[in-house]
């Protein structure tokens, strides 16, 4: 039996033109929706699939407002049987604080103890690539990062990693950290009966345990526009000749 | 004192380390700090030579059993040992996999702030001050300027945000060291590894792109591209051959063309637009998108 904690994060659903708030340390998602990042959408997925396996359950935690409940709900609706939630406005936290904060629920607290924490590899706002490793250092256990599949059996955590030269497999002790990318497997769709039931299920919340000491941001920038690189070669057949150059040049006709 | 952590492949320096390198070459030459470079496990032929065209002045090379197989508190251990050796004041790492999870262990280790994805570095006000930088975030869509006030800065640099450019030839010198690693830094490490197969080249990938779709018995001799732009790029029965046009895809270039690098789209560490992760992002278009066309080559008209 491996009991699982898999963390997610309240991102914004962001695509296309990012517009930034007026003071300008924030993304403007007043008209975008909420989402969590796709290595999370993975990581939800596999805690699912290891709490089946192993006839244990699996647990989802936030670190965000109120509102990120219903990213909670999403991850009970996907099979998640319960789900934590440390309240708190995840802009003035960093990764080391949110690693403090999710190692203070995970290490041992009355909500519940966990053989393996599942996260995202990486924030998908922020993208600071840490707060597993973190959570490693502060609960003192062994840490795979980047993780397309990861299966339990017999108190040992098996990881697959794609590394430089090909895919690399780990093997740790349980309790583990593991954090996971996308593309290893396939995220389910939460069905009708999920959804009814993640909507009865009481989500424990809970307050910070210490004063964050803040992200480091200075401001938010847009990067410049890059100018237009179209270059028109001609029209109609008096373009082939030039077209035909164009292929040489970049070697994909000899 | 900056030290750069450099990943390597058989040919020496890979390419987003080179870059990492340039980088911090360009900081060091800002502050008037020395450079020094560690690299870990196998350290090909040529390398000291290769970093020491960059401004590199030294090459600590952590050798030993616990570093023979990667782990990222290993190497962590590692590149620790040598900012405790230098005192070292700034720590730059490829914005690789394996360069943010060394880093991400060392910020840990030594309980100071991280860095992801820089791009550039701001006015850090003199020795001592906090080192400003500028990174990127929300996928790049985002700029984030952000302070890193404690010392050693850790950071890691963007791939590709920085250009690879070597300075003057030099030699940098060697000092190899066995770094200590706690048995609790063992526990995570490569057990096994599974190389990547090598694509077979597909159909006709290396052969040059023709016009037609292959001679038949009695078919008209296959033109070039070139005979058919002479003028004659609108004569009957012309279409390209896109099956061997495909040589221009990645995928079917020969591997050897394009060496192993931890910049390889298997290892990269930005979330895909494509994965099913991303459709899964994207449910909501699944019930309004309409069913996509298969695409078939045009034959050629006789």
């Amino acid at each position: 039996v491996a009991d699982v904690l898999v963390c997610v994060k309240r991102v914004p659903e962001v695509a296309g033109e990012v517009a930034l708030t007026a003071d300008g340390r924030d993304v403007d998602a007043r008209h975008v929706g909420y989402t969590i990042g796709p290595h999370e959408s993975c990581a939800v997925e596999l805690a699912v699939r290891i709490a089946g396996d192993t006839g244990g359950a699996a647990t989802v935690l936030a670190l965000g407002p109120d509102d990120a409940v219903e990213q909670l709900r999403t991850a009970l609706a996907l099979g998640c049987s319960g789900a934590v939630l440390i309240e708190a406005d995840p802009a003035a936290f960093g990764p080391a604080d949110v690693a403090r904060e999710i190692a203070a629920v995970a290490g041992g607290s009355d909500i519940g103890a966990w053989d393996l924490v599942l996260l995202g590899n990486d924030a998908a706002d922020t993208g600071d690539f840490q707060v597993g490793i973190r959570l490693a250092h502060a609960l003192g256990r062994p840490v795979v990062n980047g993780a397309r599949t990861v299966e339990v059996a017999d108190g040992v955590a098996t990881a697959h990693v794609s590394g430089p030269d090909g895919v690399e497999t780990y093997a740790v002790p349980l309790p583990a950290v593991v954090t996971v990318l996308e593309g290893g497997v396939e995220p389910r769709y939460p069905t009708i009966t999920g959804r009814m039931k993640a909507k009865k299920v009481r989500i424990e919340t809970v307050a910070p345990q210490w004063e964050p000491a803040g992200p480091g941001r200075v401001r938010l920038l847009l990067p410049p526009a890059q100018p237009s690189a179209v270059e028109v070669l001609g029209e109609g057949p008096d373009a082939a000749k030039a077209v035909v150059d164009l292929l040489e040049k970049l070697g994909v006709a000899r | 004192m900056i030290v750069v952590f450099v990943e390597c492949d058989t040919s020496g320096a890979a390419e987003v380390s080179r870059e990492t390198v340039t980088f911090a070459c360009t900081l060091a030459g800002r502050t008037g700090a020395p450079l020094h470079a560690v690299v870990v496990g196998d350290r090909p032929d040529g390398l000291l030579d290769q970093l020491g065209r960059y401004g590199v002045a030294e090459v600590h090379h952590a050798t030993g059993d616990a570093v023979a197989a990667y782990g990222g508190a290993t190497f962590a251990a590692a590149v620790q040992a040598v900012v405790a050796t230098t005192g070292a004041g700034v720590v730059v790492a490829p914005g690789t996999p394996r360069g943010m999870e060394v880093a991400a262990h060392l910020a840990a280790r030594l309980d100071v702030p991280m860095a992801a994805n820089v791009v550039a570095v701001g006015d850090d006000g003199g020795a001592g001050a906090a080192l400003r930088v500028v990174r990127q975030v929300v996928g790049g869509s985002v700029l984030e300027e952000m302070v890193l006030p404690q010392h050693p800065a850790v950071l890691t640099v963007a791939g590709h945000a920085v250009a690879d450019e070597p300075g003057v030839p030099g030699t940098a010198t060697l000092r190899e060291y066995t770094p200590e690693v706690a048995e609790a830094d063992l526990v995570a490490r490569v057990v096994s590894f599974e190389p990547v197969e090598e694509r077979s080249p597909r159909r006709g990938s290396s052969s040059a792109p023709v016009a037609g779709r292959g001679r038949r018995p009695g078919s008209r001799p296959r033109r070039s591209w070139r005979s058919c732009s002479a003028g004659r790029s609108g004569c009957p029965g012309w279409s390209p051959a896109w099956a061997g046009a495909r040589t221009t895809s990645r995928s079917a270039r020969p591997a050897a063309a394009s060496p192993p690098t931890s910049t390889s789209r298997a290892a990269s560490a930005g979330p895909s637009s494509t994965g099913p992760a991303a459709r899964a992002r994207g449910r909501s278009w699944r019930s309004t998108a309409t069913r996509p066309r298969r695409w078939s080559p045009r034959r050629p008209t006789r």
